[in-house]
């Protein structure tokens, strides 16, 4: 079975509902009338009997003793009068203890029952009618035994219009009960279909929040439970998404750098005869490799932490020493556009509490962006260790044709490129807001600042708690960090 | 950059080659007679060629064998250098504050 025909073949909530409040409702109501019409055809019985035994009394009193032993003192029309009844027949016998009949009426035989104490009730089938018949006995003025016999069609026809007098309005009561459990079901159950519907409709691309009549103009509580619960949901995974993504994205754009590199030093390699000159391209080739591995354990680690609360553990980096290997390496990229690349202040033995990979990434983004969109006129792109009151300050510097202060602020976000971006259609538009996330995770600012004269300045600010002075920093600089 | 081929005992950069048992640089003009501190800074930018080596480095080098050295005489060395190399077709290269390098000269 399909999940489909599966789907089908199980009931909807409202027919669930309905049926479950339903069945029961007809069970308890067909219950309490059987109920009531047992009990309302006992007391209606019990008036019939009695006026059955008033008759019988009314009879045994009109019997007299006689020589003969007894005889019934009433004459026909008497009889006639005491026997009437519109709508059942009457019969009647006496009898002595000993069976005789002593008269009788009616041209029906009653069998003589026995009365058990002064009467008794009973029902009995005599010539195929169905017939009450009361006993009774006297002691005086002889011993006698009146029996007195009514069919049932009264009976029978009260309990009939009992039946339907009472069963008729509640089977309609019920019916309309069941309507209005049903209308009321389906408008609760509503936005249920509605979520539903948006649901079945939606593009899987689409984690907006589900609507608002689903949520906070829900009907009940439960339905707004549900809708909150599922906004909740899809807001958690529109972030997972984004972590993906933002994943995704910062390893194809940090493996980028790494990856020409090694290209390059292939390509060296390949034009040369030289084993030592292989053997050179080879350990470089090798190193690209180690950090570009090294960049994709620290991106999976971070997108492993989440986005808010992902830890570096930091330790101390000769920040010298790293910006001037991540300088050499860049050197020939630098050249082959005819770059000025340089540095200042890389002799200072400066250390910093921070992470290798981090400040490697940071510094590699920001000469991409230098060597990619700082080129103007006799390009130059600078590289600087220097101090601040507080800081150690690692800036790149370039003469290129800089950018506004609008696009300043939209280069922070992810996937957004500026004007040279779009023009020379490269990047990704990732490299900022990964140098300001790398920052971050430092415990350093980053920012953007015109350059003097003209060009863009990047100024990542290492707080000086974290960072501290090596041997053979200037005076100034120690002065400066602890 | 450029690379030299090389060996263990002798290096070769464009036309200027290091003896290394010898201690001697030469050129197609012939040995190359260096002062022992251009020497130094030679030997230091030769092994290996191509290599980036820093001020401070050369500074320390030199000052070992003769007193702390300035950035100052440094150029100093490294301009006469480039002058007694000027028909080797080699060039030491100054890289903005990242040191000096020996390339081929272009």
């Amino acid at each position: 079975m399909t999940a489909g025909s599966a789907a089908l073949s199980k009931p909807t909530l409202q027919s669930r509902l309905v049926r479950r409040v339903l069945l029961p409702l007809v069970l308890t109501w067909a219950v309490g009338t059987t109920v009531a019409l047992a009990v309302a055809n006992n007391f209606a019985g019990q008036a019939f009997d009695r006026a059955l035994l008033d008759d019988a009394y009314a009879l045994a009193a009109s019997v007299h003793a006689s020589p003969g032993g007894v005889a019934l003192a009433l004459t026909p029309a008497e009889i006639g009068t005491l026997m009437f009844d519109r709508t059942e027949s009457n019969y009647f016998a006496v009898y002595t203890p000993q069976g005789r009949l002593v008269a009788s009426q009616g041209g029906l035989n009653l069998p003589l029952l026995p009365s058990g104490g002064s009467h008794r009730f009973s029902t009995t089938s005599v010539e195929g009618r169905e017939l009450r018949v009361v006993s009774l006995s006297r002691g005086q003025p002889a011993e006698l035994v009146v029996m007195m016999a009514q069919t049932t069609a009264s009976r029978s026809s009260l309990l009939r219009r009992l039946l339907v007098y009472s069963a008729v309005p509640q089977v309609l009561l019920l019916v309309f009960l069941a309507w209005q459990l049903r209308r009321v079901i389906q408008r609760d159950l509503e936005p249920l279909a509605q979520l539903q519907r948006a649901v079945d409709q939606r593009d899987a691309s689409d984690l907006t929040p589900v609507p608002q009549a689903i949520t906070r103009d829900a009907s009940t509580r439960d339905v707004e439970r549900l809708g909150v619960a599922l906004n909740s949901m899809l807001s958690r995974l529109g972030q997972s998404i984004a972590a993906q993504r933002e994943f995704a994205g910062n390893v194809a754009h940090e493996l980028r750098t790494p990856l020409a590199g090694i290209r390059a030093q292939a390509g060296y390699a390949l034009a040369q005869q030289d084993p030592a000159v292989w053997r050179e391209q080879l350990l470089g080739i090798a190193q690209g490799e180690q950090r570009a591995s090294h960049l994709v354990n620290q991106l999976l680690a971070l997108a492993r932490a989440g986005e808010g609360s992902a830890s570096v553990q930091l330790q101390e980096v000769e920040l010298g020493a790293l910006v001037r290997a991540v300088l050499l390496r860049y050197l020939p990229k630098a050249d082959a556009i005819g770059v000025d690349l340089g540095g200042e202040g890389l002799d200072q033995a400066v250390r910093v509490r921070g992470d290798p990979a981090l400040l490697e990434g940071i510094l590699g983004n920001l000469l991409d962006n230098a060597l990619r969109y700082g080129i103007h006129q006799a390009p130059r792109v600078t590289v600087a260790i220097g101090h601040a009151p507080g800081s150690v300050l690692l800036t790149v510097t370039d003469n290129g044709p800089g950018i506004s202060p609008q696009d300043v602020v939209q280069l922070g976000q992810r996937w957004a490129q500026g004007p040279d971006g779009l023009r020379l259609g490269e990047g990704a538009g990732l490299g900022l807001a990964i140098v300001g996330r790398y920052a971050e995770l430092l415990g350093a600012t980053f920012s953007l600042e015109p350059a003097a004269g003209t060009g863009l300045r990047a100024v990542l600010r290492l707080p000086r708690a974290v960072a501290a002075a090596g041997a053979g920093s200037s005076a100034a600089a120690a002065a400066h960090l602890t | 950059m450029r690379r030299a081929k090389g060996t263990e005992d002798v290096v070769v950069l464009g036309q200027l080659k290091l003896d290394r048992r010898a201690r001697r640089f030469s050129t197609p003009g012939g040995p190359l007679d260096l002062p022992a501190r251009e020497f130094e800074v030679l030997w230091e930018l030769m092994t290996p060629p191509g290599r980036v080596v820093s001020k401070r480095d050369l500074s320390g080098k030199l000052s070992e064998a003769d007193g702390a050295l300035g950035d100052n005489a440094l150029e100093a060395f490294i301009s006469r250098l480039r002058k007694k190399m000027g028909s080797s077709g080699v060039a030491i290269r100054t890289l903005r504050g990242l040191g000096y390098v020996l390339e081929e000269a272009r």
